[in-house]
């Protein structure tokens, strides 16, 4: 993990460098100042030097726990991480418990009622969450519940109203994803023996499904929850920038179209860490899930 | 009439018409006996209505005001600052201001006098002032943010702005003097702007870089709460604020509102939503695809103004091998945009062609630039024929082996992309293969001091040919400052220096049309549109009132039911 962050840091810290322009041009500076008060700007900051040498100063800041800060607003970035790391944690928690709290009642239906309209109604919504990209489905929610309606507010931050439509357009993939996990998940442990025995037995239908085949078929949709904090960290970019959610993704997008080197440095590390660590508890989930990959 | 005495006329019929003195048949006639277009007239009449209906009511105090904004967020220092905010109205002052028929009326100074030979004013500066943060606000503190203007040091792009300035004193702390190399009639014009607004340099001094970002220390009636570009700004009401004697400002204490929230939307089609959903009290430049839905809002109220800046692009006149050191083939390119068109199919409507450079906002603008660049296409093709262009066999143009192609840059926003596509299809219809490099904010001012072939740009600025001569003045090529085409043209130089020493308001106008009629002739740059300006505001915001003259409006009136 620690080799992946190194490579990854490296990547980062020259892709940025490369792409054209550069802080002066971001905002910081006035865009009618001269040639020469750029030059000495970025001399200032350091970015006359060698790329190499710039690489080696920034991780001996962060060794020694100095984060930096932005240079577009001023903010410690620490104080950006708790502001922003944040408001991408509550979005991000919210859009996966919109997504548990549809996705496993309707896939379950789906399994149980397999076959009937229930099932295709089900299954067709997965389809159209599937297949809808998100940012045309925050298009569609904004002109319904916004300007049609006037329900709810079309961006923004912190109230609960302005969290509705982007954790929705969030959780809108992972449900459809979950729903048809745990449809079939269900329909696989319903064929086996122990539910033919718990009938068998004269346990109630609710208890077989909810009490024993439910949990048994909840394994595996758990164990995606971890591959799945990875996807929603790529899919906030893009619903945190639509919706002006001010989080990590939001910061990172704005930080490089700015050349704010210090912050899109540390938030796009810190995401790579995310990804990782969402991995890693993906493949303890699986271990959870089925005990001889853990053996393996 | 002098333009003094038209402006005290106007003034006059404004009040007795918001007065009930005199009724809307009448106001009309009374301008239109004036000269006055029937647009000006217009957008009186609108902010007239925006008056009435706002201060028709007990103000009550509190709230916060939130109000969208087009643009977004600059550094909210004077001195080192991409344009200024609407957010520079709220936490600073400067010397004199305009109300809303132009005329300069005190701010920080109460009065002020210019010497007979004009190479003195004297500013009488309210006693007792004090910054937000404590310390004086005098003539002292006046002098060194003038000085830090003109201090290369500071970096402050608008040096060459000051350049009739030869000193400033403060003999004491209420009075500031500005001696002057040559009479200079535009100093009220500058220093009116937010460029020249007052802040305390020795606290900016000690944020240094972080000066208008994690702090500022003004004179206006709110405080910083917290800016952050992309996002939005907030201040708050400073408690301790002494009051105005702006006299158009019928708030004379501390302002009713608690707070201000800027939001910058720059999303455009959202801007008009989140007004008529409510999520926004205010809106400055809704999408123009919009206005006409907005219009139709019985909950909203739509200021319609003209705008001050305007669209261009520059040639590198460096690019000798396509001939843009030639006055003859800026034309020819000129005369291939149709500039009406653009009005019509972008802004729909809402706006002007741009044949000259400067708006027809300004009080200097001079018609005589319409003879220039007018949409010709077969004198185009011939004058690039002339100057030994051939069509090639894909119909672009060739000479001497090289095909007549050329880049422009232009900052990622959706309108420029619209306007650059337009552009690049009417160059391609004379032969010219224009790239249109769309680059985002960090990319784009680099590259515009790289020297590109060309730049598209809108500038932001109330007084237009004091912004514009920044763009086509020579000693501000090759780097030096925002001249991007490197444009070195010796009547636009002299039209400069005419402009900065006209002594009086004959002189200045007379400048200002000699330098409007260089540069519509000689294309330093070649003037594309002008779009009119809107603002929007919800029926409980009551005291907000855009105008003329002002680039944003003042917010100590300001109240919400």
């Amino acid at each position: 993990m620690l080799l992946i962050l190194l490579i990854s840091s490296v990547v980062i810290f020259y892709a940025l460098r490369s792409a054209p322009g550069g802080p002066s041009g971001g905002g910081v500076l006035s865009p009618l100042s001269s040639q020469e008060v750029r030059q000495a700007y970025e001399k200032r900051l350091g970015l006359d030097q060698p790329v190499y040498t710039q690489y080696f100063i920034y991780i001996g800041h962060l060794v020694r726990g100095d984060l930096g800060t932005s240079l577009v607003n001023g903010s410690p970035i620490v104080e950006l991480l708790a502001t922003h790391a944040r408001n991408s944690l509550v979005l991000g928690f919210t859009a996966l418990v919109i997504s548990y709290v549809i996705a496993i009642p309707l896939g379950v239906l789906a399994a149980v009622k397999r076959n009937t309209w229930v099932d295709q109604l089900a299954m067709g919504g997965a389809i159209l969450g599937m297949g809808i990209p998100n940012f045309w489905l925050a298009l569609i929610l904004v002109y319904f519940f916004s300007l049609r309606l006037g329900w709810l507010p079309s961006a923004g931050c912190c109230d609960p109203p302005q969290l509705i439509m982007p954790a929705l357009v969030l959780a809108a993939e992972g449900t459809a994803v979950t729903m048809r996990m745990t449809r079939s998940s269900m329909l696989e442990h319903l064929r086996d023996d122990f539910v033919r025995a718990l009938r068998a037995k004269g346990l109630p239908e609710w208890q077989v499904i909810i009490r024993h085949v439910l949990r048994n078929a909840l394994i595996p949709v758990i164990s995606l929850t971890g591959l799945r904090l990875g996807w929603l960290v790529g899919y906030a970019l893009i619903v945190e920038t639509i919706f002006r959610w001010p989080g990590v993704g939001y910061l990172l997008v704005d930080s490089v179209l700015r050349r704010d080197y210090p912050v899109a440095q540390f938030f796009s590390l810190l995401l790579i860490l995310f990804v990782l660590l969402a991995n890693w508890l993906a493949d303890i989930g699986y271990g959870l899930a089925n005990p001889r990959i853990r053996v393996a | 009439m002098s333009e003094r005495s038209s402006q005290m006329a106007v003034h006059s019929l404004v009040s007795q018409y918001l007065d009930g003195g005199l009724s809307r048949r009448q106001f009309v006639k009374g301008t239109l006996a004036l000269g006055l277009s029937m647009t000006t007239i217009g957008a009186l009449l609108a902010a007239c209505t925006n008056s009435s209906t706002n201060t028709s009511a007990t103000p009550k105090r509190g709230g916060t005001l939130k109000e969208g904004y087009d643009l977004d967020f600059s550094r909210l220092d004077p001195i080192n600052t991409n344009w200024y905010d609407p957010a520079f109205y709220a936490v600073y002052e400067s010397l004199v201001t305009n109300d809303a028929q132009g005329n300069y009326v005190p701010q920080i100074a109460e009065s002020w006098n210019v010497s007979s030979d004009g190479l003195k004013a004297t500013f009488k500066i309210r006693s007792g002032l004090k910054f937000q943060s404590g310390a004086p606000l005098n003539a002292a503190a006046i002098k060194a943010v003038y000085d830090g203007i003109a201090d290369p040091k500071n970096g402050s792009p608008l040096g060459s702005i000051w350049v009739p300035v030869a000193s400033t004193e403060a003999p004491d702390d209420t009075t500031l003097i500005i001696n002057l190399k040559h009479p200079y009639f535009d100093l009220f014009n500058i220093v009116k702007t937010g460029y020249w607004d007052i802040v305390n340099m020795a606290f900016r001094a000690q944020l240094g870089d972080k000066y208008g970002q994690q702090g500022v220390d003004g004179s206006g009636p709110f405080t910083l709460t917290e800016w952050v570009p992309g996002s939005h700004t907030t201040v708050k009401r400073w408690e301790n604020y002494p009051g105005t004697v702006t006299p158009f400002i019928q708030n004379k204490g501390k302002p009713y509102l608690d707070g201000i929230n800027w939001l910058a939307i720059l999303d455009a089609p959202q801007r008009a939503i989140q007004i008529q959903n409510g999520e926004i009290d205010t809106l400055r430049g809704p999408a123009f695809q919009d206005i006409s839905r907005l219009q139709s809002d019985s909950n909203l109220t739509v200021t319609k103004l003209k705008e001050w800046s305007g669209y261009f692009f520059s040639l590198n006149f460096k690019r000798t091998d396509l001939g843009f050191d030639t006055v003859n083939v800026r034309q020819a390119l000129s005369h291939a945009i149709d500039r009406a068109s653009i009005v019509q199919a972008l802004l729909f409507t809402h706006g002007e062609p741009l044949y000259g450079p400067i708006t027809s906002a300004d009080k200097s603008y001079t018609k005589d630039v319409e003879q220039f660049n007018q949409f010709d296409v077969n004198k185009s093709k011939s004058m690039l024929s002339d100057a030994g262009w051939k069509a090639g066999s894909d119909g672009i143009l060739v000479k001497n082996g090289k095909r007549f192609q050329f880049e422009m840059i232009i900052q990622a926003e959706s309108f420029n992309q619209q306007l650059g596509s337009v552009i690049q299809a009417q160059l391609k219809a004379v032969g010219v293969d224009l790239k249109v490099s769309s680059l985002d904010r960090g990319t784009f001012f680099n590259k515009a001091f790289a020297n590109p072939d060309s730049v598209m740009f809108f500038y932001l600025w109330p007084v237009p040919i004091d912004v514009v001569t920044l763009f086509v003045n020579s000693v501000n090529a090759n780097g030096k400052g925002p001249n991007w085409g490197n444009a070195v043209v010796p009547q636009v130089d002299a039209a400069i220096a005419a402009w900065q020493s006209a002594g009086n308001e004959d002189q200045l106008n007379a400048a200002g049309k000699q330098f409007q009629l260089a540069c519509a002739e000689q294309l330093p740059f070649v003037p594309v549109i002008n779009r009119d300006a809107f603002w929007v505001s919800r029926k409980r915001v009551h005291g907000w009132q855009p105008d003329q003259w002002n680039l944003y409006p003042y917010y100590n009136d300001v109240w919400l039911d």
